[in-house]
């Protein structure tokens, strides 16, 4: 059998010439976030990190590798089943996701949008993540985090929602005004509604103040 | 090849691949089921569902051109790509694909979600002679880059020059995010045979293209939805700033 003139677009190097010696491939990607410090300096809304993706800020294209990357959130999620959390402690499952967000961008969240959504994840674990994201400093994110912990209260979990209204609180940002009163009127557990109202307070205190970092323009 | 002293015309380049990309805003609820029934009015040829990553994919051919749906929660994909079983690189002239694919997004506009963000993405080639030629095309267009066509290779340009948007006046910037570079591409063939022991490669034609890839997408910074009522107008202004960036090149 003779299979001639099949066109191949992958392994072609987006180049003019063979000179490139980068394997720009998922594994050394993934090296990346292995060496992330993740944490310099920690307190509610001061986590620092250095930034290693390698995709533009303002890209909305999907990158090349989000199958794997796909895995790898996988990964994340699946290891994290056998801890336990405790409030306000750093767990190797906020480390890696932390990381794994930081390294990857756009794409990380595209990634594990999915997984926190899907009514299949450990509903703790789901909780956990958007804690912690809500904790995130990281500007490139920071949209598609917001837009993760909104569409969180929509969740059929009370511990889901719970984990979206504490990572709003720590977000901290008055956009989220309306779709937390959304949530308040549909919340059918009184204390969970009572929580979201508390965190609807906070955000109001804050509504004419809007911080140049969550502002600034790409 | 005579050395191109011009910028070509927006109708010369080849499209690639054309995207739309919309991401729907936090509260809007949406069976995509008949998405593409309602926008193709006909049944996807194939259609990919992956319940756990909440993933839907429908594709067929519209016209002769292959178009594809990607929905994910956070985002849906319109692409429309080369038949690659009928082992075409490009989709033709970028003209032509954008006509039929504007079509199709505006009927989507109607029956789709509330959105946060809207991108249209486009890779488009133009076939070179040599690099050095294709080096010399881009220096029109790159009018800030110096080339040096005969010593350098692997030359590859990116850059975002947002502008304000024209439709929406209040603070909604557009990204107008570019990658010029000059691509070879080569046909590769295999030659199976039951009494070889492995597959051979068979010699391959190289080709070399000017490459730009497109990504012209409203900022993620903006606070709040777009409005239902001027999606098609948005959509129109990023075609438009695609257009112009085409034609005139890295301009701020």
């Amino acid at each position: 059998m003779t299979l001639r003139d099949t066109p191949s677009k992958r392994n072609i190097p987006q180049t003019d010439s063979n000179a490139a010696t980068d394997n720009l491939l998922a594994e050394n990607l993934f090296k990346n976030v292995q060496s992330v410090p993740v944490y310099q300096d920690i307190d509610a809304h001061t986590i620092k990190i250095k930034y290693y993706g390698r995709t533009a800020e303002s890209s909305t294209s999907r990158s090349a590798v989000s199958g794997l990357l796909g895995k790898q959130a996988n990964s994340i999620f699946a290891g994290a089943k056998e801890e336990i959390f405790e409030d306000g402690m750093e767990s190797d499952f906020s480390r890696n996701l932390l990381g794994f967000i930081v390294s990857f961008g756009h794409s990380a969240m595209d990634a594990i949008i999915p997984i926190i959504l899907s009514d299949l994840i450990n509903t703790e674990v789901a909780s956990e993540a958007l804690r912690v994201i809500g904790h995130l400093n990281d500007n490139t994110t920071y949209r598609d985090r917001l837009w993760l912990l909104e569409r969180g209260l929509y969740s059929a979990s009370a511990r889901v929602r719970d984990g979206a209204t504490i990572g709003l609180a720590n977000l901290n940002d008055p956009l989220a005004i309306e779709p937390l009163k959304s949530a308040v009127e549909r919340e059918p557990i009184i204390e969970l509604r009572d929580d979201m109202k508390q965190v609807l307070y906070q955000l109001e205190g804050n509504k004419n103040v809007i911080t140049p970092k969550k502002d600034s323009q790409k | 090849m005579s050395t191109v002293q011009i910028k070509l015309d927006f109708a010369a380049w080849q499209a690639e691949s054309l995207r739309v990309t919309c991401f729907p805003s936090s509260g809007t609820d949406f069976n995509s089921k008949n998405w593409w029934f309602d926008v193709v009015g006909e049944q996807p040829e194939n259609t990919i569902i992956r319940a756990k990553d909440g993933f839907r994919q429908d594709e067929g051919h519209v016209n002769g051109r292959k178009i594809v749906l990607a929905i994910q929660p956070i985002r849906t994909d319109f692409l429309m790509i080369p038949n690659d079983e009928e082992g075409e690189i490009a989709i033709g002239s970028v003209q032509d694909g954008l006509d039929a694919f504007l079509t199709i997004i505006s009927r989507w506009f109607n029956i789709g979600p509330s959105l946060r963000r809207l991108a249209f993405g486009s890779v488009l080639v133009f076939p070179v002679e040599s690099r050095k030629s294709g080096y010399e095309l881009l220096g029109n267009y790159l009018p800030n880059v110096k080339l040096d066509s005969e010593g350098t290779s692997d030359f590859l340009y990116q850059i975002n020059r947002p502008r304000a948007s024209k439709v929406i006046t209040s603070d909604l910037m557009i990204n107008r995010l570019t990658k010029w570079s000059v691509l070879k591409r080569g046909l590769v063939g295999f030659e199976l045979s039951p009494d070889a022991a492995l597959a051979t490669t068979v010699s391959s034609s190289e080709t070399l293209s000017c490459r730009l890839e497109l990504d012209i997408n409203t900022s993620p910074d903006y606070r709040g939805d777009l409005p239902q009522d001027k999606l098609n107008e948005i959509f129109n202004e990023l075609v438009d700033l695609s257009k112009e960036i085409v034609s005139q090149g890295d301009i701020p």
